[in-house]
């Protein structure tokens, strides 16, 4: 191991470290199996990489582990180089490609949307993850970016015949229309059911907002997501509209909901990686801190909300008004209470 | 003296005005006679739970009315229910089948958003003490227990109660619960390993007259 070592320049041990970490982040040991190269070594290089700011050290208690700083990725979660080129090969196409089509710039969510159909109908195998707005790769989506690139894949053709198949078929359609044509494609009801919720919460016409809220809390129960907070917020807005104050707190009611949507989001895209395969220590690396900070923030807004839904109470209420129905019910529910079973 | 409640005394009291039997009226009785009351988290997830799945139980009830070929306790949100609750869930479908479904509907929610504020405001009017976070549950006190009472979650009340009553008076632990029987009770105040703590009396309105 030291033979090779000595052969290497600092620059290209450094590079080779850079490329292990690509891959996934490892401690000091892993990167110098990783590149065949002894421990000492690699530590001070490593330690090097820290300073200038090319890699992260992230400590568990007594376990050390490097991470490259990606810049153009999501929360910095790696990919491979050919997933950077051919995503870079792609956006440049589309960039382009939209331009000349409908001479104008193609737009952040189109884009996204564009590269997860072409990724979808060609197979491509692309790091594309579920987050805030549906599909989108896991490289950044920036516009102001270069993504210009010497790559040219052997698919080269036909990558450029869907991307333009899909600027030309979408040219009527607005991104609205896509996104739920998306979401309808792939089942993604949760998807569709936030943007309903946000389009009336921002609308302020409050007409079915309970029964989207309880359709929303079955459906994030039915995909194995965190359920309890919308359940909370479905009890809120009912009780809110039971008094008839529900128009009075819509402002609250929309930022707790977009933070209980982006503490789901980010779990949908802890699931995603899970399905790119990255490992479930990776994972917890990348996102373990973003999630718990936005289920914190989710449960502030969700505690404040409740505050003010306990503040709008009566001191008392108007008499129920029992009838035979009510009766029937409880023939059953009070042998029910009797039992204890509930307590199981 | 002051009350600290158990669950059902607090459901009993939520479901007074549905149909009234001699039991909810005594639990409505004494929380309109007495005034200083106090309770565990335990009670208030438990209450919440009991509501929750009633929901549930009503939803679940349904979907059968609406599909006579569903299963019950198929649908993802029915997982919170027991073996025992959708048994009960059964009876109430077959006690209701003449019901037209609307009428069901109906009468379902308005049933749960009372029980839901009816709770929300007892507890925000009402209790003026919530205690021993369900986490703070001691195992050592509850492990004694549960020798005596079969039922793990009247074991988690009780512990809950001989938590919160060591810092304070004596005050008075109401249930309306068949578990809670006096021979039993006196059994645990009378064991060894508890005999360091001091204990709440025993109000059980069930067998009260």
């Amino acid at each position: 191991m030291t033979e090779i070592t000595e052969r290497k320049t600092s620059e290209e041990i450094k590079q080779k470290i850079l490329e292990a970490l690509d891959e996934k982040p490892m401690n000091a040991l892993e990167i110098s199996k990783a590149i065949c190269s002894n421990w000492s070594t690699v530590k001070s290089y490593i330690e090097e990489l820290v300073q200038s700011q090319k890699v992260k050290e992230i400590s568990f208690g007594e376990k050390t582990i490097y991470q490259k700083i990606t810049e153009d990725t999501y929360f910095g979660i790696p990919i491979k180089e050919k997933d950077r080129k051919m995503l870079k090969f792609i956006i440049s196409t589309a960039i382009k490609e939209y331009q000349e089509i409908k001479e104008e710039q193609i737009k952040k969510t189109e884009l996204a949307k564009l590269i997860y159909s072409v990724n979808s109908n060609l197979n491509l195998n692309l790091p594309i993850v579920w987050y805030l707005y549906g599909p989108m790769p896991l490289m950044v989506l920036d516009l102001q970016n270069d993504y210009s690139t010497e790559f040219v894949p052997s698919n080269e053709q036909e990558i450029k015949k869907a991307i333009k198949g899909w600027i030309k078929e979408k040219t009527r359609k607005y991104v609205r229309e896509m996104t739920k044509e998306l979401y309808m494609q792939e089942n993604a009801v949760l998807y569709d059911l936030k943007v309903r919720i946000y389009d009336i919460l921002k609308d302020k016409n409050t007409g079915n907002l309970k029964d989207l809220l309880r359709e929303f809390y079955l459906t994030s129960m039915a995909s194995g997501l965190d359920s309890n907070m919308v359940y909370n917020l479905y009890n809120v807005v009912s009780g809110l509209e039971f008094l008839k104050k529900l128009n009075n707190h819509l402002g609250e009611i929309l930022l707790t909901f977009d933070g209980i949507w982006k503490y789901l989001a980010s779990k949908n895209l802890y699931n995603s990686l899970k399905i790119l395969k990255y490992s479930q220590e990776e994972i917890e690396i990348y996102l373990g801190i973003v999630i718990e900070t936005k289920k914190y923030l989710a449960e502030e807004a969700l505690s404040n909300l409740n505050e003010t839904y306990l503040g709008e109470l009566p001191k008392e209420l108007p008499k129920y008004k029992a009838d035979d129905l009510d009766k029937k019910i409880s023939k059953v529910i009070d042998k029910y209470i009797e039992s204890e079973v509930w307590r199981e | 003296m002051r009350s600290f409640l158990d669950s059902c005394i607090i459901i009993n009291f939520l479901e007074f005005e549905f149909n009234e039997t001699p039991l909810k009226k005594k639990c409505l009785d004494y929380l309109s006679k007495e005034k200083d009351f106090l309770s565990c988290f335990w009670v208030l997830e438990e209450t919440k739970t009991f509501i929750r799945k009633r929901e549930v139980q009503f939803n679940e009830l349904l979907r059968k009315k609406e599909d006579p070929s569903y299963n019950f306790g198929t649908h993802k949100e029915s997982e919170l229910l027991s073996k025992n609750d959708l048994l009960f869930t059964k009876l109430l479908y077959d006690d209701l089948k003449e019901i037209e479904i609307s009428a069901l509907k109906d009468k379902f929610e308005q049933q749960i958003k009372t029980l839901k504020i009816k709770r929300d405001l007892f507890l925000k009017n009402q209790l003026n003490e919530i205690s021993i976070k369900i986490s703070e549950i001691n195992k050592t006190i509850l492990s004694i227990i549960y020798d005596f009472i079969e039922d793990y979650s009247d074991c988690k009340v009780l512990t809950s109660a001989i938590q919160m009553q060591q810092d304070k008076e004596i005050f008075t632990f109401v249930t309306a619960d068949k578990h809670f029987l006096e021979g039993t009770y006196d059994s645990i105040n009378e064991d060894m390993r508890l005999k360091e703590y001091k204990k709440p009396i025993l109000k059980n309105l069930l067998f009260e007259n």
